[in-house]
């Protein structure tokens, strides 16, 4: 016996099989009627609509047989669907491939077969159209055309059964559709090319305040206060001419006008919408939503760190000034126990102020209100300017700070006067490696070597920061760039830092599209770095 | 060489003791007002050499008090220093934008505040 083989576009043809959502159905009148007509006409005692699925044939139409499926391995469907031809066996004890079948040397005792392979719309063949019987058969070459046409009456009915299918899913898609378009908190507004509106839900009417009638058929400029009314007409009129979207699929922040004629503003997204059956119109849907409360929120808060800021900063002025006065000018009068004392309240008072900055800086950031001016920047330049702002803090710390062209750049062979070029703030790539080498220098011991250098990686470089001091145990990799993560609480006096630097940094290289990490020996020291991705090659893209 | 004369306009009192005794001693004659309106008041009868501001006042505030001070013939030239512990990018943009000659952040270290104000005057 034979096998049928599987075909092979046998993985779509079972996908195409699957959606059209028959197998295991009920049988149906529609397509029984093929079968008996068949049946009748060939005076045959089987008469089968066989659907060839992964390891069966299953039967969505039968006559003459009680059986609903086989499986697919001995099937004779399974070989007429391999051929675009009709499949005809007159003996099937004359057929080395099916003599020696199961279903021949036993029930249903099958002699001669006939199948006609049946395509869905697509054109996979999903199966057969096929007639069965005890004994040989001669049939001539009408009769087999004629069975052709049986098989080509039930793919018209499968084409038509899965058109119904397709508009079934399309009314329970709209009739969802309109329950979301009913029931969402956002308004929804669709305007034709005109700006005219064909279409607007509850949760619009009641952002605007008008009724349905009041605004079906109107300019949606009446829903815009002034100078938004002519700036629409403008995107949509250029958008139709030239397809630039100004507004579409944008979400931009705009005001809205409301019918007692008070303004809000309003979040507004367009979208075209697509396969509209007239093809001279164009629609287009916008979805708005009220951010009054979120712009107040917003606001609160900017100001809640505004004033936060002035109010601790005016008594700071105070402490810090006075005792700078003190230490300055009054230092001869003073015994050295009272200057020491006098000193510490000053670095202390020093640290609060670099607190308050750095929270400030924080706050700003993840307000997105941190300002940054990207440009061109020369790393090695600023990497040398970097060292020379942060000496004075290194012999303060008796620090060697120093800039090191990397090893690795040399084998890269990147000659170091050209620049090595990145796209960045300058001023807060300074912060960085001033938060980097303060924090390197603080962890060094007396005399020792903090060293900055670059080195090329793939797609960008890296900037590294390396101290020689005890190392960072591994418990705190993960909390490290944290807000006030300090890895040792004891060695807050040795100066300043507020325990914000790292995250800071963080946010800023993270705003470079590059990433901040380190490595570390403990006894040994550790080197942190930032990598930052080569120049954007279009310089007016802002990243 | 003539004393500097100032108009420090200033609500915080522990504030104006500071610039007080930083200044002292310095050179500078410094006359002391607590809101923008006495400083106005001031201005009708004192011309210093230049005019420190705090922007942040009770009643009349700093730029409120630049504008005033601006309109009166004598103040049209005299630099104006805003001091001011405020800090945003959009703030501070806002001050030179008013016309400010020099923002003097808080916290100032008073010691530096007598070379600052000459450094200043040079330009």
């Amino acid at each position: 016996m034979q096998e049928p083989s599987k075909p092979d576009d046998e993985q779509e043809r079972l996908k195409a099989l699957r959606a059209l959502k028959i197998l295991d159905t009920p049988a149906e009148e529609r397509l029984d009627r093929f079968t008996r007509i068949a049946k009748a006409m060939f005076n045959v005692p089987i008469a089968l609509i066989s659907l060839v699925d992964a390891n069966r044939q299953w039967f969505k139409s039968k006559q003459g047989l009680a059986a609903c499926e086989t499986p697919r391995h001995i099937s004779f469907c399974g070989h007429a669907i391999l051929r675009n031809e009709i499949f005809y066996i007159p003996d099937t004890l004359e057929d080395i491939r099916f003599s020696d079948n199961p279903l021949v040397l036993g029930e249903p005792f099958i002699r001669s077969y006939v199948g006609v392979p049946l395509l869905e719309p697509d054109g996979f063949k999903i199966g057969t159209l096929c007639i069965i019987d005890s004994k040989p058969r001669n049939f001539t070459d009408e009769q087999l055309e004629s069975l052709k046409d049986i098989a080509a009456c039930i793919q018209r009915e499968l084409r038509r059964f899965s058109l119904v299918q397709a508009a079934q899913a399309v009314m329970d898609g709209e009739a969802s559709l309109h329950a979301v378009f009913e029931a969402v908190m956002d308004g929804i507004l669709t305007i034709d090319q005109e700006g005219i509106i064909q279409q607007v839900n509850p949760a619009g009417l009641e952002l605007f305040g008008y009724s349905e009638n009041e605004l079906l058929q109107q300019n949606v400029k009446i829903l815009m206060p002034a100078p938004y009314q002519s700036e629409h007409d403008g995107y949509l009129q250029n958008y139709l001419r030239t397809g630039t979207k100004k507004v579409i699929g944008v979400g931009r922040e705009v005001l809205g006008l409301r019918k007692d004629g008070s303004t809000f503003p309003m979040e507004l997204s367009v979208a075209e919408v697509k396969g509209v059956s007239d093809g001279n119109k164009r629609l287009f849907t916008g979805v708005v939503r009220d951010v009054t409360e979120r712009k107040h929120a917003e606001e609160m808060k900017a100001q809640f760190v505004s004033t936060v800021s002035h109010e601790l900063r005016t008594p700071l002025t105070s402490i810090r000034g006075s005792l700078s006065l003190v230490l300055g000018k009054m230092k001869s009068v003073l015994t050295p126990k009272a200057i020491e004392l006098l000193e510490m309240a000053e670095r202390n008072s020093e640290r609060l102020t670099f607190l308050i900055n750095d929270l400030l800086d924080l706050e700003k950031m993840s307000a997105g209100q941190l300002e940054f001016e990207f440009a061109e920047v020369n790393l090695i330049e600023l990497c040398k300017r970097a060292v020379t702002d942060n000496q004075g803090y290194a012999e303060q710390q008796n620090v060697t700070l120093s800039f090191v062209p990397s090893t690795l750049m040399a084998k890269a062979a990147i000659p170091v006067d050209d620049g090595v070029m990145v796209w960045g703030d300058e001023n807060r790539l300074l912060q960085v490696l001033a938060n980097l080498i303060s924090n390197a220098a603080k962890f060094s011991d007396s005399a020792g070597a903090v060293e900055v250098s670059i080195e090329q990686i793939e797609n960008g470089y890296r900037v590294s920061v390396s101290d020689h001091g005890p190392g960072i145990a591994s418990e705190f990799r993960g909390k490290i760039f944290q807000r006030f993560a300090q890895a040792d609480s004891s060695d807050v006096h040795r100066g300043r830092g507020s325990g914000l630097g790292l995250s800071i940094s963080k946010s800023i290289i993270e705003h470079h599209k590059g990433k901040i990490d380190y490595s570390t020996e403990l006894g040994k020291g550790s080197v942190f770095y930032f990598e930052l991705p080569n120049k954007m090659p279009n310089l007016d893209a802002t990243p | 060489m003539p004393d500097i004369k100032i108009l420090y306009v200033e609500d915080d009192a522990d504030i104006r003791t500071l610039a007080e005794f930083a200044l002292e001693d310095e050179g500078f004659v410094v006359e002391f007002c607590v809101d923008g309106e006495k400083a106005l008041h001031k201005a009708e009868t004192f011309i210093p050499d230049v005019v420190i501001l705090d922007v942040m006042m009770p009643g009349m505030d700093g730029p409120t008090t630049f504008k005033r001070l601006r309109e009166m013939e004598a103040f049209k030239k005299i630099p104006i220093i805003f001091m001011t512990a405020k800090t945003k990018d959009a703030e501070l943009d806002d001050l030179r934008a008013l016309g400010a000659d020099e923002i003097i952040l808080k916290p100032f270290d008073p010691m530096l505040l007598p070379d600052n104000i000459r450094k200043i005057l040079e330009r």
